[in-house]
């Protein structure tokens, strides 16, 4: 069952997949290809304008990485939804085990960007002569790359999974959450003393730092460090 | 003379001497007596100093247009508005609990520090209140305390304690850096600019010595003409002829230094950041007395009150080296535990995923 479901999410993804896994190829490759230029023949402070010319590059790859596993997470999606999930409700067995193997199989797609990272970042980092105390790590920036991409993919397919009305729920709660969140910490802060954070705060806190579900957004994105 | 008088001379004769030793002792015991008498005295001024600032920030705070309240935190006064008086307090009681020993050796001279401390509410007003009486303003975003050195309050008493340092430490340590991160530390020593900084990130004692300024900001020492060279060659071409008149080839290095420092403007090859980190290096491990040494002497070089304080310089640039290089390294990779992280919610958005009330049916 695993093997036609994969198949299956392959024929729907495979096309929408294609133009994240050339820029996915080609985008540590340019990155490393124009920072190399850059620090050609410099003879004063190379490790230093290599790691600031390759800093620009930096905040582009975790955004691609979002888009690859949306990307993934919409398309699997995308002949369920259009036909209401009829075929999904007729099959002999459990609903969860159907959205388990399309979760597994959607999964196994996200690796198909990060493999292409993965060899752009080989190929551009093999010809390059680095300063002294600098490296390159194609690897770890790929299993990044890949982890960025999963939690994007989980938390999408987790979205498109339920109705329209759990997505509306889920989207309305946080805008409201916001809006009285930041009236009632306010008033709480101005009537009783007490020091409570912003919504967005404490939301920026629970999601973006370890070990908050989007942590692996921030950290290291160099593909060249010490 | 009178017979009167005679008689009281031979009386003073008669009456027995004591003995040296016993002058000694009497006088010992005397100075003592005296000294805890003072030492009484000082106390007892030292109580009245705190209450005359605290008046004195009583009064000042009367002339804010926010109600404002005073606290007493080890050394400091902090004046802050009525309503986060306690907040303040237990972050400043907090953070000195928690302060280096370097910190805390400055006590003493931290003595009648005062800030003015905003925590979110009322800056505006309050910041102007520090501007008219002419006080530190210190603001606090209450929720971005994260680690110590980002902490506003323990980076405000490191400032205070560099404060207390002598005119040429602080000139030589620039500001106080916030962050002191480990990765940022080895990054920025392993692309430092200069032969002589990459032999120091190599672990070469006396490179490290020179990289970091303690003899004096030695331009000649820290590159060498070919590498000036190129940094004119990149970011100042129109000064390109007369550093060749300056820094011919082999360069005259007294009128080239003197070319560089003042035409130039290049920056040395390590900044604020690295050398705090030795800097706090050799103090969190110097006894008090060692600590006090090094703030008032300001005869010495700095190499040499580095040396006084660290015993061996050349053993605690070795430490620092292998701190900031090394360990780093031992640690736990940030990667490996950033993806058991996305492991765990990766499961959690599944268990969302196949509990949607579309799959509950029936």
């Amino acid at each position: 069952m695993f093997a036609q479901t994969l198949m299956l999410n392959w024929k729907v993804a495979r096309w929408p997949l294609l133009p994240f896994v050339l820029i996915a190829f080609g985008l540590p490759l340019l990155a490393l290809r124009m920072a190399a230029s850059f620090t050609d023949a410099v003879v004063f402070a190379p490790g230093r304008a290599l790691l600031g010319a390759l800093e620009i590059w930096t905040p582009f790859f975790p955004f691609l990485a979002f888009l690859c596993g949306a990307a993934c997470a919409l398309s699997v999606w995308a002949w369920d939804h259009r036909a209401n999930h009829v075929y999904a409700l007729t099959l002999p067995l459990p609903r969860w085990k159907y959205v388990l193997l399309k979760l597994g199989a959607g999964a196994l797609l996200v690796f198909i960007p990060a493999f292409a990272v993965l060899a752009g970042a080989l190929i551009g980092s093999s010809g390059l002569t680095l300063p002294d105390g600098l490296h390159a790590y194609p690897v770890t920036f790929a299993f990044r790359f890949l982890l960025a991409a999963m939690i994007a993919y989980a938390a999408i397919f987790a979205l498109a999974a339920g109705t329209q009305r759990t997505t509306t729920l889920v989207l309305a709660g946080l805008v409201l959450f916001m809006i009285f969140g930041e009236i009632g910490a306010g008033y709480l802060n101005d009537t009783l003393h007490t020091l409570l954070p912003a919504p967005f705060e404490l939301l920026e806190a629970a999601l973006l730092r370890w070990p908050g579900p989007f942590n692996v957004y921030g950290g290291n994105w160099m593909l060249i460090d010490v | 003379m009178s017979r009167f008088t005679y008689a009281l001379i031979a009386l003073s004769l008669l009456v027995p001497k004591q003995s040296a030793a016993q002058d000694v002792e009497y006088d010992l015991a005397e100075l003592r007596a005296r000294i805890d008498s003072l030492s009484a005295l000082q106390q007892q001024f030292q109580q009245a100093a705190r209450v005359r600032d605290s008046v004195a920030a009583a009064t000042r705070t009367e002339k804010s247009s926010v109600p404002l309240d005073t606290a007493v935190v080890g050394p400091f006064t902090l004046i802050t508005s009525a309503r986060d008086r306690e907040h303040v307090e237990r972050l400043f009681a907090r953070a000195w609990s928690e302060a280096p020993a370097m910190v805390k050796a400055a006590e003493r001279r931290l003595r009648g520090s005062t800030w003015v401390v905003a925590l979110k509410s009322d800056t505006g007003a309050i910041q102007t209140f520090a501007k008219q009486e002419k006080l530190q303003f210190l603001p606090i975003i209450y929720w971005r305390v994260d680690s110590f050195a980002e902490d506003p309050v323990e980076h405000a008493l490191l400032e205070a304690t560099v404060q207390t340092f002598p005119q040429d430490v602080r000139q030589w340590l620039g500001s106080v850096p916030r962050s002191q991160d480990p990765q940022n530390l080895r990054r920025e020593l392993a692309v430092a600019p200069g032969e002589k900084a990459q032999r120091c990130h190599a672990g070469e004692v006396e490179a490290c010595i020179d990289v970091l300024g303690l003899r004096g900001e030695r331009w000649a020492v820290w590159y060498t003409a070919a590498e000036i060279r190129e940094h004119v060659r990149r970011f100042a071409p129109d000064l390109q002829e007369d550093f060749e008149g300056a820094c011919s080839d082999p360069p005259d290095t007294e009128v080239c230094a003197r070319f560089v420092a003042t035409r130039l403007r290049l920056a040395p090859p390590v900044g604020s950041r690295i050398r705090a980190s030795f800097l706090w290096h050799v103090l969190d491990r110097a006894a008090p007395s060692d600590l006090d040494r090094f703030a008032s002497d300001t005869t010495a070089t700095l190499e040499q009150r580095m040396r006084n304080v660290a015993g061996d310089l050349d053993a605690a640039v070795r430490s620092w080296h292998s701190e900031m290089i090394e360990a780093p390294q031992q640690s736990m990779p940030a990667t490996a535990r950033t993806g058991i992280a996305s492991l765990i919610w990766f499961m959690v958005a599944a268990g969302f995923a196949t509990r949607s009330t579309r799959w509950r049916l029936g």
